[in-house]
Formats: structure tokens, C-alpha cells, sequence
């Protein structure tokens, strides 16, 4: 079987067995979403630690594979709470308070206005420099957020994460995990109003 | 309110709830960004002395649980030298095993083969024995007379005499307990007796003379006894020569049952002396032919414990 059709789960465990090709192909695959992971969590203040700290996550991928156990959750999920607590660690150490639990009632806000506003196809929006402008705005909304919701958010949207797998990864709650989601988009409705509220994205209901 | 499609596990399977949100994100400036080449290097080169460094888990789950522990033992980090406790033990267990049915040697009890040993003479060789003399073999004793033996064996035991060298004790070999009788000595054992220096005669003990039932034995065992380095009196081998032998008195050696020491002159002549009795016999080789001794004198009891003064 080639490595590149093997899952991640299949990887991990060849690369734990003593084949190194294993591992790399594992690190291809997903190199570029664990760093920008971790970069986003870290946020724009230590994005210079980014480096150190996928680093520091890989090598502790490394050194848990006797330990990895495929079926509790997928290889990424997995990762990506590795990283997580890396960068945590990094954030406390940094000085930067870490607000893990961060329960603001005043942002309880529904995401239908989210999902109405994503399941419209505003071809006026297709213009690249729109949404340069909102992933640049989507940056610095990010950096705003608490890193408990943060992390809750860019791991749902980036790892395609159910919320039932992040809680598990993550060690908390699913109601937990799932108020800090709303909490975060809640935030993020807010913050990217200008994209979403003007000319390129019209509400709709669903 | 509607519900809330994050928050069911299938959500993120739903096409298009997040279709915007997931465009923003592919836009977002660091979207495309990569960890530096070193960074990447580093993690692979990581990655790689991760798995060459330690044992494959497959070879090391073929590997029983000894060898396993063993390995681990061995490897660089761990620095109790468990491999090297482990190989003393098991040295300790094979030597332990070969001497499973020996007794240790300080409680070997003194047997027949041991005092053979003690009394084999260390400082000069022993001669060979005759065939007949080594095959013999000494009948046993019983018990009424094993003690008469060694009663007679302790005056002897004084009888070593020192006064021209610092003597040791002398001490009867144990097997002379269980020998059932002294005998005279042999003549070859005589004429081996003649070639050796009368300076190293001059130092031979006093000795009881096994019985003569059983010659050949006791022939042996006053050889021995004869080896044991103690001076013999100058007085003593001038008392005998004078001794009085008008004629001689006996033509048969001794008594078996009597106790006898045995001294060597320094020409090598041997004197026997018993309770009433002496006899000398040369050390030439004409003597050597003739089992019996040469001039037996008959001695009286003041006589014999004047000797032992003399001895003394």
C-alpha cells in the first residue's frame, strides 16, 4: 500500500513500527495546517515563536508514538491538541494571559446570522482583493479572541473537528467546547461586520 | 432559533454552512505560509534518530521479556549496571552449582585422605612406594583397639626433642589412630633414608613405629613420620650407641602392640626404640636386603625413661 493512501492513523503506527517514510509523508500531509494553526493561536504578537513552537509540537509527536492509540480520535485531532498545549505552555510563559474560560453571556449570540450569511454565493465577493481584506480582518479578529475560544474555533474550522472530538481532545465539556464556539462566533460576527454587513454579504435567511 | 449546526457532530459535513467564513480563512494572509526549511529539517532529522536510536517495537516485541529488560538495562541511559549485576549472579549460581554436593573446604572433617596429605612431606620428596606396599591395605581397626592406639600415640607425641633446632610439637597424623599396627621400617625406605644429607636426618621427629602386622603400612606411615622436621638430640643418638647391648636379646623385632619411636642418626642408622626394647638397624644396602633389624637390645624401664628424658 502506498504511504500517501494510508490514513493518518496507518502512518502514525508505521512511523511508531520504525518506517521513517511513514513520517514524512504524516508531515507533508499536514504540515501546512499545523503551522498555521499554530501560528494563529499564538497570534500576531508571537508569531515569532511560530517556528519554535511547531517544532516543539512535532518532536512531541514524536515522542508519543508508542502511545498513539488510532479510534479514540483522528491523527489531526489528536495533533492538533498537541499543538495546542504547546502553545498554551508558550503563552504562559510569554506573559500573555491565557483566559481558558471566558463565558460572556453578552456574546450567547445565535451563529444563524453566520450561517445565513455563509450559505449565500455573492459572486461580487469573488473578488480576490475582498477576500484578501477579510482574511487579513479575519487575522486581527482572531487575535482579539480569547485563546480558549480561539482555539475552539480555528480547530472546528480548520481541522473540520466535530465538537464532540474537539471536547475530547481538548478535555473539556461538550456543552464547554460548544459555548465557546458560539462565544467566538458571536465575537467574530462583530469584528468582520464590515464584510459581512456591507456590500459582499447580504443577509439572507436560510 | 434555529439550530445551531456546529454543534452537532455531523456539522461540519454540512456543505456550505460555512462556506464564507472557510473562503475568509483561506485568505487570511498567513494561509499559505510554511515553517522554514530548517524547522522542517530539524523535525525530520528528529524524526528519523527517534526510530534509529531505539529498537524497532516489532524486534523488540519479538524479544522475550528477559532480553528486553536486559536491553534496557544496557542502553545508554540507564546507568545501573543491571547486565553486570546479572552476570555476577549467574557466576555466583554456576560456581554454586558445582559445588552442590561438595562440603566447603575448612569443614572437610579430617578423613583418612586428608591426614594422607598432612602427613606427605612437603620440604623433602617422598619416595615411591613398592606396588605391594601401596596396594596393601590396612585392616580395620576395631574400636577397643583404635583407642589402645591412640593412647599410646600421646607419650610419643612428647617425644620430640628439642634442643639443637626449634621444634615444632610433634602431632601424631591421624590416620596412625586408625592404622591397626606400626611396623618396622622397610629397607628401601631405609636406603632412600641413606642418601640424603645427615644434617637434614639430624632434624627428623621422634615417631611412633606402626605395628608390624601390616609392614607395609606401617612402613609407609613411619616414612611420613620420619619427613616431619625435628631436631633429634645429639644426647639422645650418643645414649643409644652406648647403650649397653651385651647381646643381643632379641632376634625378632618388637612387639606389635608396643608403641615406638623411631630415630635417624646421622649416619643414617635407625633406631627404634619400644617401652624394652632398641633395635638399629644401617642404612647400607646389605641391611636393606634383610627385613630384620640387625641388633635388638633389650632395654629396662629406667633405661626406656631415660631415653625420653633425653627425647625431652
Amino acid at each position: 500500500m502506498l504511504l500517501n493512501e494510508m490514513t493518518d492513523d496507518a502512518l502514525m503506527l508505521a512511523y511508531a513500527a520504525g518506517q521513517n517514510a511513514a513520517f514524512e509523508a504524516l508531515y507533508h500531509r499536514h504540515e501546512g495546517a499545523l503551522f498555521r494553526f499554530v501560528r494563529r493561536l499564538l497570534g500576531h504578537a508571537q508569531a515569532a515563536q511560530a517556528d519554535e513552537a511547531f517544532q516543539d509540537t512535532w518532536l512531541k509527536i514524536i515522542g508519543a508514538r508508542a502511545s498513539f492509540v488510532p479510534g479514540d480520535a483522528r491523527w489531526k485531532t489528536w495533533a492538533f491538541a498537541i499543538a495546542h498545549n504547546t502553545c498554551l505552555d508558550r503563552l504562559r510563559k510569554g506573559g500573555r494571559e491565557v483566559v481558558l474560560a471566558q463565558d460572556d453571556e453578552e456574546a450567547d449570540a445565535p451563529l444563524d446570522w453566520l450561517q445565513a450569511e455563509l450559505g449565500q454565493t455573492s459572486h461580487s465577493s469573488e473578488d480576490t482583493a475582498h477576500w484578501r481584506a477579510a482574511g487579513q480582518q479575519l487575522l486581527h479578529c482572531l487575535d482579539g479572541l480569547p485563546h480558549a475560544q480561539r482555539v475552539v474555533f480555528l480547530m472546528h474550522y480548520e481541522d473540520d473537528c466535530t465538537l464532540l472530538d474537539m471536547a475530547k481532545a481538548l478535555q473539556i465539556a461538550a456543552e464547554t467546547a460548544k459555548s465557546r464556539l458560539r462565544y467566538a462566533m458571536g465575537k467574530l460576527r462583530a469584528c468582520m461586520a464590515h464584510y459581512l454587513d456591507g456590500t459582499q454579504f447580504s443577509k439572507a435567511s436560510v | 432559533m434555529t439550530d445551531i449546526q456546529p454543534h452537532t457532530p455531523d456539522a461540519s459535513a454540512v456543505p456550505g454552512r460555512d462556506a464564507r467564513l472557510a473562503q475568509a480563512l483561506r485568505h487570511m494572509p498567513d494561509a499559505h505560509m510554511q515553517p522554514g526549511s530548517t524547522t522542517r529539517l530539524a523535525v525530520l532529522r528528529a524524526a528519523q534518530e527517534a526510530i534509529a536510536t531505539t529498537a524497532p517495537p516489532e524486534k523488540s516485541g519479538r524479544l522475550s521479556g528477559w532480553a528486553r529488560w536486559f536491553k534496557s538495562g544496557s542502553a545508554p541511559d540507564h546507568r545501573i549496571p543491571w547486565a553486570t549485576a546479572i552476570t555476577s549472579v549467574l557466576i555466583v549460581g554456576f560456581v554454586g552449582v558445582l559445588w552442590h554436593d561438595r562440603e566447603l573446604p575448612g569443614a572437610i572433617p579430617d578423613g583418612p585422605a586428608l591426614a594422607e596429605k598432612k602427613a606427605t612431606p612437603t620440604a623433602t620428596p617422598a619416595p615411591a612406594l613398592p606396588p605391594e606396599a601401596a596396594s596393601a591395605v590396612p585392616p580395620e581397626p576395631s574400636p577397643q583397639q583404635s583407642e589402645s592406639k591412640l593412647d599410646r600415640a600421646k607419650p610419643a607425641a612428647h617425644a620430640t626433642l628439642h634442643q639443637e633446632a626449634p621444634s615444632p610439637a610433634f602431632v601424631p597424623p591421624p590416620e596412625e589412630a586408625q592404622a591397626p599396627a606400626p611396623a618396622p621400617i622397610a629397607h628401601d625406605q631405609v636406603s632412600e633414608r641413606a642418601t640424603e644429607s645427615s644434617d637434614a636426618r639430624l632434624n627428623r621427629p621422634l615417631r611412633p613405629v606402626p605395628s608390624q602386622a601390616t609392614a607395609s603400612s606401617g612402613m609407609a606411615g613411619g616414612l611420613r613420620a620420619n619427613k616431619a622436621d625435628t631436631a633429634v638430640s645429639e644426647k639422645l643418638l650418643q645414649a643409644l650407641r652406648a647403650l649397653p647391648c651385651a647381646a643381643p636379646a632379641l632376634d625378632s623385632p618388637p612387639n606389635n602392640n608396643t608403641p615406638a619411636w623411631v630415630v635417624e642418626g646421622t649416619h643414617g642408622e635407625i633406631w627404634t626404640i619400644t617401652p624394652n626394647t632398641v633395635s638399629l638397624r644401617d642404612a647400607t644396602g646389605a641391611t636393606s636386603l634383610t627385613p630384620t633389624p640387625r641388633r635388638i637390645c633389650a632395654i629396662s624401664a629406667d633405661q626406656y625413661e631415660q631415653l625420653r628424658q633425653l627425647a625431652h
